[in-house]
């Protein structure tokens, strides 16, 4: 049997990257996201790209997301996403 | 037996009062200031009933008479590491275990010295009589250091088989867990270590977890800690008195020459680099004064090296009258030249890695430096492609 070396379990030497981070976004008919607040409000211009990823069902919290790339008003494009269980939304960059 | 435990009692008052001798006889309090509150670090026992961590006001009005000094910690580590290297002349392993607490594994010993009490007194006469250490030897090192606590000074104490017997009679206080822990196990009614080994694991893992487990098995005398040897780091120190105290910073600059000089031509530093250097001065009537300068690279160029500091104390006020000055080259390394790749990744990533050996040196820790590294590409999910992992020297 292993010995316990007596110190704190954690992967605190390992970061994960490209988290998601919540964002505020309206929506407009069919669920889509219509204005999106990036600091400021941002009209959505256009809806350049959606998917959607289903993982990981056997956790206890499942992934279901759908993904939105975008193109705003300022002209700068970005990626968003609903979290279909939780219904959050979500700014994440793709790719 | 397999462990000693050397116990000097109030070791940097004994520093003071073998400096100043005057001071034998007063009561000393000395004062370390935190956030503009100053509050007690060490104290003589004449000062009377005193805490570490007290205010200052409060100590004082407990003891009016006491005469308040500023912590010179650097002096106290220097007297301390010099008992350490007494003791290490003694057993190779020594554990330096806070100011004034060490451990030594004295297993084997015996046959060297002829016996326990041989052992005991070649530890004793390890440390000067002014410190009046207390030796405490048992098997482990709890029941060691509550014995050096239970010992007389310049005296040893050596734990009976009945480890949990002898150690029922000592309060919880000796316990090397957080005030917290001690303030709950007297708030529950728990007092001596007896009442602690008699009780079951599971109530104090419940209460107090890994602490618990840790408290229920020092008061039963069980400790499973090695003795772990200290670290030398090996530094070159060259040490000046000058015939007068002085201001001027000009002498002072010729003084860390003349010490740089003396340094260089010592054998500890040939052919080997410095990664950086110590001054250490002694005021005339006031606190000591220590600055630390981390070289980019590892010098051993005398003239770069006191172009440095003279880069950093030009201009600077000092503290007041100077009496003496070390200097200490410390980080010394064995490179004598260096030997580029000619794949230039190679190249960046030794070069990258001195400059993080470079930051570990100054800080003191290793350096919160990440780097990107592929776990999952293939993931859907974006926050499984990637992740940030330490950079590894």
């Amino acid at each position: 049997m292993v010995q316990d070396t007596g110190k704190t379990s954690g992967a605190g030497a390992i970061k994960p990257v490209d988290t998601p981070a919540a964002v505020r976004v309206e929506q407009g008919r069919g669920e889509q996201p219509v204005r999106i607040h990036l600091g400021d409000w941002q009209q959505v211009m256009a809806i350049q790209d959606q998917w959607r990823i289903d993982d990981e069902w056997w956790r206890e919290r499942p992934i279901s997301r759908m993904y939105y790339r975008v193109l705003l008003e300022d002209g700068r494009e970005t990626t968003v996403f609903q979290d279909l269980v939780t219904s959050g939304w979500y700014k994440q960059s793709y790719g | 037996m397999h462990v000693a435990c050397v116990l000097i009692e109030h070791l940097p008052i004994k520093v003071e009062r073998l400096r100043t001798p005057a001071l034998n006889s007063k009561p000393i309090i000395l004062a370390r200031s935190h956030d503009a509150k100053q509050s007690v670090m060490d104290f003589s026992p004449e000062a009377g009933d005193l805490t570490v961590g007290m205010p200052l006001q409060q100590a004082l009005s407990i003891c009016k008479d006491a005469q308040v000094l500023e912590p010179d910690l650097p002096r106290y580590h220097q007297a301390f590491s010099r008992i350490l290297s007494a003791l290490e002349q003694r057993s190779p392993v020594v554990e330096d275990a806070d100011l004034g607490h060490a451990y030594v594994d004295i297993r084997g010993l015996e046959l060297m010295y002829g016996g326990k009490a041989a052992v005991a007194q070649a530890l004793l006469s390890a440390v000067p009589e002014a410190f009046e250490v207390k030796l405490g030897i048992a098997m482990a090192k709890f029941p060691a250091y509550v014995a050096a606590l239970g010992s007389a000074a310049g005296r040893v104490l050596a734990v009976p088989e009945d480890v949990r017997g002898f150690l029922a009679g000592f309060p919880v206080d000796v316990l090397p867990v957080s005030w917290r822990t001690k303030a709950m196990l007297r708030e529950f009614g728990l007092d001596r270590l007896g009442q602690v080994a008699s009780m079951a694991i599971g109530p104090l893992q419940a209460q107090f977890g890994r602490e618990g487990q840790l408290i229920w098995g020092l008061s039963r005398g069980v400790d499973d800690r090695p003795v772990m040897p200290r670290s030398i780091k090996q530094v070159v120190t060259e040490r000046l008195l000058f015939p007068e105290p002085t201001v001027n910073v000009d002498a002072l600059l010729l003084g860390i020459e003349t010490l740089l000089s003396r340094a260089f031509s010592t054998p500890n530093l040939r052919n080997r680099y410095a990664r950086g250097v110590s001054l250490h001065v002694e005021v005339f009537r006031g606190a000591p004064w220590t600055k630390r300068i981390s070289f980019r690279e590892p010098l051993a160029d005398r003239k770069r090296i006191l172009n440095i500091i003279k880069t950093s104390v030009t201009g600077m006020i000092l503290p007041g009258p100077v009496e003496e000055m070390n200097v200490t080259l410390w980080g010394l390394t064995g490179q004598s030249g260096l030997q580029s790749s000619l794949l230039l990744d190679v190249r960046r990533r030794a070069n990258l890695l001195d400059s993080l050996r470079q930051l570990e040196a100054r800080i003191g820790r290793r350096p919160p430096i990440y780097q990107i590294r592929e776990v999952e590409p293939w993931s859907r999910i974006p926050e499984r492609r990637r992740a940030l992992v330490q950079l590894s020297l």
